[in-house]
């Protein structure tokens, strides 16, 4: 960083935005540093309607399911636990995380996870591993996880729901579509 | 011969309790009721027999191959130091596994057991190389030239797997995930995979013991006591690289195990090969169970690499052995 510095230019980082409102924030100071706040304005409030109508429909949810989040399989199963976007998102579409008890990005041990028995089960790992869901619905134990038993298994987009950027409410959705299919629709 | 009782006996139970604490503490604590009565608690039985279970044999089957495997390589090379991993074999074998997983070999006829049987081969071949360069470099084949061979030996193939490691894209997962040395989460086709190599390796260098103990006084004796030298030798090898690399092949290269283990046995109980090499094999197992244990309770909910207790452990006991034969009180 410093070295660009050095070079004369003009450096700016972005924090990690780890809620919505930290999303609207980044986006809108990096429309004010490029000059662009009427695109940002518009993609923001674009967003937010969004946001608020998956909110809303989440008042439906009767029972709140348990979900587990795999956000990496090797050598370890890595989740995300509080503090994490992730986290967020799910407790926007009124789910439990199963690893709501741990901070940050954590790796779960196969048997933590086969005795809190998740009712769904997401991978963002699709993108590297090709049979990422079968080999999930496989793995030695997880016969017996209500998720595996209701082929609740699924694997999401990574980079709408990891990469805070125009994209989340997208990935929002996604989501909400694969926890609740009876109330966001398949 | 009341002596060698208490000795298998202790041994014994080191194992038996190794196996329980194994399968019933973790992160989810499961009552050890639970082994003889499944439907008291099924998630629980779930656990212990599609996750733990499996863990605890192949931690077990591992452990006992590099223990027996170490205890026979000591004997035949007469050298207190060498074991599969300072000998360069674990490396080889692990050539062979990383080949097998980079190119998606399967061998026709062979199925599942083609990773192995690579890995074997890659072992064996490396035994022999290390040996041949050994022998050129110093016919008497001294302790440290061995082992020093077996370094740079361990440190070319360890460059290969980089090299191969940066070609790969996809499998790089697969590949980095089975080289850290880990049992876990591996299952029953695993034990499968391993069981009858480890079973054949271990009966033939159990054929060899007598043999072995005639080795002890030099090749020479040992022919004159009617020990067929070259067959033997041969055996041993074989036998040696069978049990290395069908252990590597289940769990990437865990060090030291056959160091250690044979070391402790001879010190408590003498180095007759008769039982050196079956307190070995048992200690071997319950070792690693233990050392597999910890490996995932200790930072738990996250794992360590087992590899690191066993190098744990097993350096500083390198390091005094060394010692000792160095300043000559062995």
């Amino acid at each position: 960083m410093q070295q660009l510095r050095d070079a004369g230019l003009d450096v700016f980082v972005v924090e990690e935005a780890t809620t919505f409102d930290e999303v609207f924030e980044t986006m809108t100071i990096i429309g004010q540093a490029t000059g662009t706040m009427e695109e940002a304005d518009a993609q923001i409030s674009e967003m937010e309607a969004q946001l608020d109508e998956i909110e809303e429909m989440s008042a439906e949810v009767k029972e709140p399911k348990k979900v587990f989040v795999e956000v990496g399989s090797t050598p370890e199963i890595y989740t995300t636990g509080t503090g994490t976007f992730i986290d967020e998102m799910l407790s926007t579409i009124n789910a439990e995380n199963i690893a709501g008890d741990q901070e940050g990005w954590v790796s779960m041990d196969p048997e933590a996870i086969v005795s809190s028995n998740p009712d769904v089960i997401v991978t963002t790992e699709g993108a590297y591993v090709p049979n990422a869901v079968e080999l999930i619905m496989g793995r030695n134990g997880f016969a017996e996880i209500t998720a595996v038993q209701d082929e609740a298994v699924y694997n999401l987009d990574s980079d709408k729901l990891t990469r805070q950027g125009p994209r989340v409410t997208e990935g929002l959705l996604e989501l909400a579509r694969a926890v609740y299919p009876e109330v966001y629709g398949e | 011969m009341n002596k060698n009782l208490i000795a298998y006996t202790i041994s014994l139970i080191l194992l038996a309790g190794a196996v329980v604490l194994g399968v019933t503490v973790g992160t989810v604590t499961i009552s050890p009721r639970v082994l003889w009565n499944p439907s008291s608690d099924e998630t629980a039985a779930n656990i212990l027999w599609n996750i733990r279970m499996p863990r605890v044999v192949l931690a077990g089957l591992v452990g006992a191959a590099l223990a027996i495997a170490g205890a026979a390589f000591q004997g035949l090379l007469k050298n207190p130091l060498a074991d599969p991993y300072t000998l360069g074999v674990s490396s080889g074998a692990s050539v062979g596994a990383v080949t097998t997983l980079f190119f998606g070999i399967t061998i026709p006829f062979l199925g599942i057991f083609t990773l192995p049987v690579i890995s074997m081969a890659g072992a064996l071949a490396t035994m022999l190389a290390v040996m041949g360069f050994a022998k050129l470099v110093d016919r008497s084949m001294k302790m440290e030239t061995v082992i020093l061979t077996g370094i740079i030996f361990s440190s070319f193939l360890g460059s290969v797997i980089s090299l191969m490691i940066a070609l790969t894209g996809e499998e790089l997962r697969q590949i980095i995930g089975w080289l850290l040395g880990s049992v876990s989460m591996r299952g029953w086709p695993y034990v499968q995979m391993a069981l009858p190599f480890l079973l054949i390796g271990s009966f033939l260098l159990w054929l060899n013991r007598r043999e072995l103990n005639a080795m002890l006084f030099g090749e020479e004796r040992a022919q004159h006591l009617g020990v067929n030298i070259k067959r033997s030798k041969m055996m041993i090898l074989v036998s040696g690289s069978v049990l290395t690399g069908a252990a590597v092949a289940v769990s990437g290269t865990i060090g030291f195990v056959g160091l250690v283990v044979p070391h402790m046995v001879r010190l408590l109980w003498g180095s007759d090969h008769r039982h050196v090499l079956p307190l070995s094999f048992i200690n071997g197992a319950a070792l690693l169970i233990v050392c597999d244990l910890v490996s995932r309770t200790i930072i738990s909910p996250t794992e360590l690499p087992i590899g690191v207790i066993t190098a744990f452990i097993g350096a500083p006991v390198f390091a005094f052995i060394f010692f000792r034969q160095r300043k000559g009180v062995a």
